[in-house]
């Protein structure tokens, strides 16, 4: 009996988080789609609700309802299967992030995350990587030149960032002793705790390995509409196709910046203004930040060439990463 | 513990459940006109010259996925010394120190020889 209520509570709890995400990240493309307008001095959505509020509405039933086309001469199980890899690794980062300590609502204790492992960050690093074969597998079921051309591309992009991500988050885990998410914010106190003050290096290395991983503009070689169409997803339509914006572009760079504020702005931790919802609002305005300092890079800069980009990760993010572990041993052995 | 693992497991069914649930719903909902123009693989509106691209492919990078084999294991094995560092260091801060760093003083080199070589660049 003990068993079933702990199922069907992990069941509704997995299922609040999925279907919030879901709708989070219909709102986020209204968000990018409003920044990336006034960016470019034009209104953005306008017309579908008040100044374009329902645009995400309209769009989930236009993706729904669009033809399933599939070309005569694709891989057909890997080309569906790869929307499904872009997709469920993205939104599994998700079970890892905690949005807050557990408290106690109305006599029942609510965990606000999923699972709280002691392998948290390594998991979201391995989710993280997994997410790619998307990318690669699409571009090669798609039997077609211009996917094929994108994911060969990001596949050199993210073998060079992936190293750099892996050696960057060493610096936090030194400072926090621990894998957990969880530990990691605990180990952050005050204002000055945060490890953002110490780990400035690092802190830059995630910043261009989440651009990198989520295919945003400096780096968004993959897609590159002005020389490969639309990259890996050329050959994709309806909801196939509506899955890969939605976990590289939406979920995927949500997730990543919860885990950069996890590991640097110190997660739900913030003034007690706004009584015991305080820790989620913190959290969220800080995620908010982070996703918008993205959206501001995203429409502002050019892109790299592909070569320009894996040299960037090979001879610049490695050896930073690198030095940055060594500084923050010697601190830490002088500090004690 | 395995709780935890539980919770996991069950997240990872209903996002993989979900997922499929939209594509099939996508199938359910759209309407079918096929229409051999809609089966060619996109091309500019000009004929397909090559049937397929599942051919060999210069990819110009494959000494650097060799390097990531390298590289990530690497990174595996200094997680683990990443997170007893602060512990360690109290007791031993010597050996905890030089023992990482002589492993990666190794594979620095290593890194160095390969950039000399020329193979961190893109052939």
């Amino acid at each position: 009996m003990e068993i079933l209520g702990t199922v069907i509570g992990v069941v509704v709890k997995s299922l609040i988080f999925i279907v919030g995400m879901f709708l989070a990240a219909a709102y986020l493309t209204l968000i990018e789609r409003k920044f990336a307008g006034h960016v470019q001095q034009r209104p953005g959505p306008l017309h579908v609700g008040f100044h374009g509020l329902l645009q995400p509405i309209a769009d989930a039933l236009k993706v729904l309802t669009k033809e399933d086309i599939v070309p005569a001469n694709v891989d057909r199980v890997l080309f569906y299967l790869a929307s499904l890899l872009a997709f469920v690794p993205a939104i599994m980062i998700l079970a890892v992030i905690p949005f807050g300590e557990p408290f106690t609502l109305f006599g029942i204790e609510i965990k606000p995350y999923i699972t709280d492992l002691n392998v948290g960050l390594i998991l979201a690093l391995a989710f993280g990587s997994i997410s790619i074969y998307g990318v690669i597998f699409a571009g090669w079921a798609s039997n077609s030149k211009y996917p094929m051309i994108g994911g060969l591309r990001k596949a050199a992009v993210l073998i060079g960032y992936e190293v750099a991500l892996g050696f960057a988050m060493v610096g936090p885990l030194m400072m926090a002793g621990s894998f957990s998410l969880r530990e990691i914010v605990a180990a952050q106190d005050g204002f000055f705790g945060a490890f953002i003050w110490y780990q400035p290096i690092a802190f830059i290395v995630i910043l261009f390995a989440i651009l990198a991983e989520t295919g945003r503009t400096p780096f968004d070689v993959q897609e590159a509409e002005a020389e490969l169409v639309s990259g890996y997803n050329t050959e994709y339509s309806g909801m196939k196709f509506g899955l890969f914006p939605l976990a590289e572009w939406y979920i995927g760079t949500f997730v990543l910046s919860a885990i950069a504020v996890i590991l640097f702005f110190g997660g739900w931790k913030g003034p007690q203004i706004f009584g015991f919802l305080s820790p989620f609002i913190w959290f969220f305005l800080k995620v908010a930040m982070m996703f918008m300092f993205f959206l501001w890079v995203h429409w502002t800069l050019p892109r790299y060439r592909v070569d320009q980009i894996t040299e960037i990760a090979w001879k610049v993010m490695l050896p930073l990463s690198l030095l940055n572990i060594f500084i923050t041993a010697i601190i830490i052995l002088i500090k004690g | 513990m395995a709780t935890g693992y539980f919770g996991l497991t069950i997240f990872f069914v209903l996002a993989f459940f979900i997922g499929s649930a939209l594509l099939i719903l996508n199938r359910l909902l759209a309407p079918k006109a096929p229409d051999p123009y809609k089966e060619y693989p996109y091309e500019c509106g000009v004929p397909l010259y090559d049937k397929t691209t599942w051919t060999t492919i210069d990819q110009k990078y494959y000494l650097l996925g060799l390097l990531l084999v390298l590289f990530d294991l690497e990174s595996a094995f200094v997680f683990p010394w990443a997170v007893i560092f602060r512990e360690v260091a109290q007791v031993a801060p010597g050996f905890i120190f030089t023992e990482m760093f002589l492993f990666l003083f190794v594979l620095i080199l290593g890194y160095l020889y390969a950039w000399k070589k020329g193979a961190l660049r893109w052939q």
